[in-house]
């Protein structure tokens, strides 16, 4: 910092070179980092996947799954039951699966869950989840496995599973008798997808007793009963929090098992499917252990089935490289949407939190909808035996763990079925669009600098402007008789108007405030859901999607008109350019370290909030007054370019743009309707998401990224004196 | 009767030892060992299910050496994990070498010296050196003399220069050269025949320095060792390249084999091993091609053959000493601490 508070840093070579060249490097790294994203998906710039972890010797065991007829009986039973007794219910065949359980003599427990809504009115949902516990026959319950199906009914949207659960029945039949096993393994049916699978897991883990949401008690020194900031003790009309009350109560199991290692999901509608989707992408992005998902590639084509990873497909060979790059991108690039919303494509995705690793394998065919799949309808269709194969051998290789998994890589994305990028790989890409932000950063930082120093040689009256002759002369004085007198002289001439100066044109309380109150504004919009919801049912009987999105675009427009005046509201004399400056330095470092921290657990959400955001936050620059028609005409765009990347506009653009995806053929009004009512639905799940599971998207969205936007727009639309 | 029963009993014994002596009739070209015991040490140095290889070599050489006349007494057998009692052992309380699983190496008479994490590195040196506690137990000591001849067998995961003990530890190729120095001069052996079947095993005798040492290893420096075959029911890599060639080999020699050290050596050429089996001969005084392999893997039993007759009814009388017993013994006292005796006898002298 030495070196950048130096009064004659303006001198500096690299100074002159940095402030003549920033413009065209930053355009050039912004470049640079798209352009190495897009070289990611060819061959020479990933790698082939490999098996770190020893122990796991995948598939080197004969199969014996022989349980096919049985499987089938299981499925021709469950629709059966499903049919005659549950068709209009939105209840799972709790009775069924335990008594089908117990038949193979597993230890049945079932397991209920009560889910308070915080939204809207409070209402109360119910669940059960069924689990059986298969014992590890000749070592202690130390260690555990899961396989589990998320049950759906007949009339959900979604697919049934009723084969995953036909298949889990079976291999737990054929798994019981076998004395093998060195892990236990908990066969788990869940109801309501996520929210059973969260509340199992949180009652395996036993948390329970905390009255906080999920999310602030896990891995925190928090400890409940602590005395807090609290809101309502400001406000008690206002049911910010319901009383700070878990609107997830997970009850407690009967039945616990050891520490889970791994966990398979399976999500097949009926057996005959023609692929297996692996499914790894969890909460806020995070992804299992690179081992596993190898496994369970490695294994589902030892069984002879085809798999496929966000339209890489196993049976689909690139002609060339060229298109081997084509095909990489496009997997990637899927991967890296899939990831930035931080919502599990899974149940799976619900585990990883825990340290434990998981992925889905969802059973598809031909009719399944994202897109057309090449050829696939000259694939044979799978069957109970196949499946089986695939299950048993892909859960003999994890009881050959001796350890969690821990050797691979767990931040990577996936260019193929059998391709991968490390952390190593790809950070880069996004440092340069953070290294961009920080020149641009450091070039306004030395410009405000060499403008004091402009400054103070007119006020020691030296007519030379140009550094370098100021000290040219400092080194004739210092030749006279006493130098080093002379020089403190010089030094106190120096410094003593640039303190002056400091004083005049510079308010670093000002600053401050204004920042901190914008962080502060986030801080309250992401705690605005709870009142919006909660008056908007109260006053306009709305449910809680319609008025939480109304009410976010009505605080957005508000703030949009508010805050340029805010820095006026706070202070007497006008705001100066050295002080915008400053905010413009600030918030260039903030957004850059935002981006790399983020991008630290979520790479996908880092880099599309650092693709966004850099080009408005390398264009923005501080207008001065009475600059010409050309400059204002610019600083207008720089404002519709503003308003462009608000991150509300964001949300529905990618909306309008995804609907417009799913339904090509549409009038563009409708697909604008349709993408408002996919955004309304879209913040909703990030609200509920962030309070249930505790996803980071809507948190970080309104407390970090929406300040950031409003203190670019305060800086494009102030008018400052020139300096 | 029972003197006679005696007479028969002795003439017989010398009758098998004389007709034994002249069936093992060492070949003209055979250089004479003047050693007069054998022992073994095998050990296993890795645990963990993957590496249930490396106990079934280990098993598979001692039951070769056994079956060759070592007796369990003189045989250290090292184990560093049950992969008999793991969970994961689709065939509970056995361990095979091969995918056929005919010849169950963890039989019933299978003694283990050391075994779970008592294989450690100080163990390992102690036992050889012969520092061991004075409370260890005669089947956990390597008594070896200067007439021993000793065999190491060692396998599991070794590195450039070291070789991995259990998940925590390894012995480095220069502690293991200092180790058997110490016995060389303690007079702990007469010839040793090392084996090593680890990754760069050969990086491990390069520090030798002790005489009559001739040493084999698995695969040179930067050389993987490999597995030979998978036993899929019981779903692991069974058994290393080496030790099966080894084995084959071994599976063909008898207690009365003419076979040579040069022959063990050749054992596994590069076509059959995937890596280069090293040998170091330079310490070792004889010439491999005039060794008989029963010189290591065999056990030579002390027989002293007498052509005189033994006179068993003349017990040797003990001469007694008399004056021994009239001997009252030595009362013994402690001296003063202070010499005051001293400064009186200067006084009064």
């Amino acid at each position: 910092m030495g070196l950048l508070s130096d009064p004659d840093v303006g001198s500096a070579k690299w100074v002159r070179v940095l402030k003549r060249v920033h413009g065209p490097v930053c355009f050039l790294c912004y470049v640079g980092a798209l352009v190495w994203f897009v070289l990611l998906g060819h061959r020479d710039f990933n790698n082939e996947t490999y098996f770190s972890e020893n122990a796991l010797l995948p598939g080197l065991v004969t199969n014996e799954f022989n349980a096919e007829q049985s499987a089938s009986q299981y499925y021709n039973e469950l629709l059966l039951e499903l049919e005659t007794k549950y068709e209009e219910m939105d209840v799972m065949p709790v009775s069924w699966l335990v008594g089908m359980m117990s038949h193979i003599h597993l230890e049945v427990y079932t397991h209920n869950f009560t889910l308070h809504y915080p939204l809207g009115r409070g209402q109360v949902f119910r669940g059960t989840n069924v689990y059986g516990i298969l014992r590890a026959p000749r070592t202690s319950s130390l260690e555990a496995l899961v396989v589990s199906v998320p049950y759906r009914n007949v009339g959900s949207h979604q697919k049934t599973t009723a084969a995953g659960i036909a298949l889990m029945l079976a291999f737990a039949k054929f798994a019981r008798p076998q004395k093998y096993w060195a892990k236990d393994i908990i066969f788990l049916v869940t109801q309501h997808d996520q929210l059973g699978m969260q509340a199992w897991l949180e009652a395996y883990h036993g948390l329970h007793n905390e009255n906080e949401p999920f999310h602030a008690s896990l891995g925190s020194f928090w400890k409940p009963g602590t005395p807090a900031f609290n809101m309502e003790s400001f406000f008690p009309n206002i049911p910010l929090r319901r009383n700070h009350k878990k609107a997830l109560n997970p009850g407690t199991l009967k039945g616990r098992s050891g520490s889970i290692q791994a966990a398979i999901l399976l999500e097949f509608s009926t057996p005959q499917i023609r692929y297996i989707e692996v499914k790894i992408e969890g909460l806020n992005g995070q992804l299992p252990n690179l081992d596993l998902v190898n496994l369970v590639h490695k294994l589902c084509q030892k069984s002879g089935i085809h798999h496929s990873f966000a339209k890489s497909y196993s049976w689909i060979r690139g002609r060339d490289s060229m298109d081997e790059w084509k095909n990489g991108f496009w997997t990637m690039f899927e991967m890296v949407l899939g990831q930035i919303d931080g919502v599990p494509d899974g149940n799976h995705g619900l585990f990883h939190r825990f340290g434990i690793e998981a992925v889905t394998l969802e059973g598809r065919d031909e009719l399944d909808p994202g897109g057309k799949v090449p050829r696939v309808n000259s694939l044979s269709f799978c069957n109970f035996y196949k499946l089986g194969i695939a299950l048993e051998s892909i859960l003999r290789s994890l009881n050959n763990l001796l350890e969690r998994f821990h050797q691979s890589y767990f931040f990577y994305i996936l260019a193929s079925t059998h391709r991968f990028i490390s952390i190593g790989q790809y950070m880069p890409s996004l440092c340069l669009l953070c290294v961009a932000m920080l020149i641009r950063a450091l070039s306004l930082w030395v410009t405000t600098l060499q403008q004091d120093g402009d400054y103070n040689d007119k006020q020691t009256k030296k007519v030379t402007t140009k550094s370098s002759k100021h000290k040219l002369e400092k080194a004739k004085d210092s030749d006279s008789e006493e130098p080093g007198e002379q020089e403190t002289q010089e030094v106190k001439k120096v410094k003593t108007p640039e303190k002056k100066k400091a004083t005049i044109n510079m308010s670093v309380l000002n600053i401050g405030v204004n920042y901190l109150l914008l962080h502060l504004i986030g801080y309250g919009v992401m705690n605005t859901p709870f009142i919006l919801s909660y008056y908007g049912s109260l006053y306009y009987n709305k449910p809680p999607e319609v008025s939480v999105y109304f009410g976010i675009i009505s605080i957005a427009v508000l703030l949009i008109f508010i805050t340029p005046f805010l820095p006026y509201m706070l202070r007497k004399g006008p705001i100066t350019y050295e002080e915008l400056s400053l905010v413009n330095i600030l918030v260039l470092t903030e957004l850059s370290t935002v981006c790399l921290s983020v991008a630290m657990q979520n790479f996908s959400l880092g880099f599309a909030i650092a693709v966004i955001y850099t080009p408005l936050a390398l264009m923005t620059s501080v207008y001065v007054k009475g600059s010409g028609k050309a400059r204002a005409c610019v600083q207008l765009l720089k404002r519709v370019w503003c308003v462009c990347v608000h991150p509300l506009v964001v949300v529905v653009a990618s909306m309008v743009a995804y609907s417009r995806t799913l339904v090509a053929d549409d009038t563009w009004l409708a697909t604008l309707g349709r993408g408002s009512d996919a955004a309304m639905q879209a913040i909703m799940f990030s609200v509920a998401d962030s309070m249930l599971y505790g996803n980071w998207l809507f948190n970080l969205t309104t407390s970090v990224i929406l300040p950031i936007w409003l203190i670019f727009w305060q800086i494009l639309n102030i008018k400052v004196d020139a300096p | 009767m029972d003197l006679l029963n005696r007479i028969y009993c002795v003439l017989f014994t010398i009758a098998t030892v004389l007709s034994l002596t002249y069936s093992i009739e060492i070949p003209e070209e055979f250089q004479k060992s003047n050693h007069s015991n054998n022992w073994a040490v095998l050990v296993d140095t890795s645990r963990f299910w993957f590496n249930y290889r490396h106990v079934a070599n280990v098993l598979s050489i001692y039951r070769s050496v056994k079956r060759l006349g070592i007796p369990d007494s003189q045989i250290i057998l090292m184990i560093s994990d049950d992969m008999a009692c793991n969970p994961r052992n689709p065939r509970p309380a056995t361990i095979f070498n091969n995918a056929h699983e005919q010849i169950n190496v963890y039989g019933d008479d299978v003694e283990v010296d050391y075994r779970g994490y008592e294989v450690s590195v100080e163990n390992f040196v102690r036992l050889l050196t012969g520092r061991v506690p004075p409370d260890t137990p005669r089947s956990k000591r390597l008594l070896t003399d200067e007439g021993s001849n000793i065999l190491i067998y060692l396998t599991g995961h070794g590195g450039d220069g070291f070789l991995k003990f259990q998940d925590s530890e390894e012995i480095t190729s220069q502690e293991l050269a200092d180790a058997l120095e110490q016995m060389w001069e303690k007079r702990r052996y007469n010839e040793i025949f090392f084996i090593i079947d680890t990754c760069q095993a050969s990086s491990m005798y390069e520090k030798f320095y002790s005489p009559n040492i001739l040493a084999t290893a698995s695969s040179l420096v930067g050389e993987d060792s490999l597995s030979h075959h998978v036993d899929s029911a019981i779903g692991v890599y069974i058994i290393d390249r080496y030790t099966y060639y080894v084995l084959e080999f071994l599976e063909n020699v008898h207690p009365n084999s003419k076979r040579t050290m040069s022959e063990f050596l050749a054992v596994c050429p590069k076509s059959a091993c995937l890596s280069t089996v090293g040998v170091r001969r330079d310490l070792f005084k004889r010439d491999p091609d005039k060794v008989p392999i029963t010189d290591f893997f065999g056990s030579v039993r002390p027989v002293i053959i007498t052509t005189d007759p033994i006179d068993i009814l003349d017990t040797p009388k003990r001469k007694k000493k008399p004056e021994n017993k009239t001997k009252s013994p030595v009362k013994r006292e402690y001296l003063p601490q202070f010499p005051v005796h001293l400064v009186s006898n200067t006084k009064t002298g």
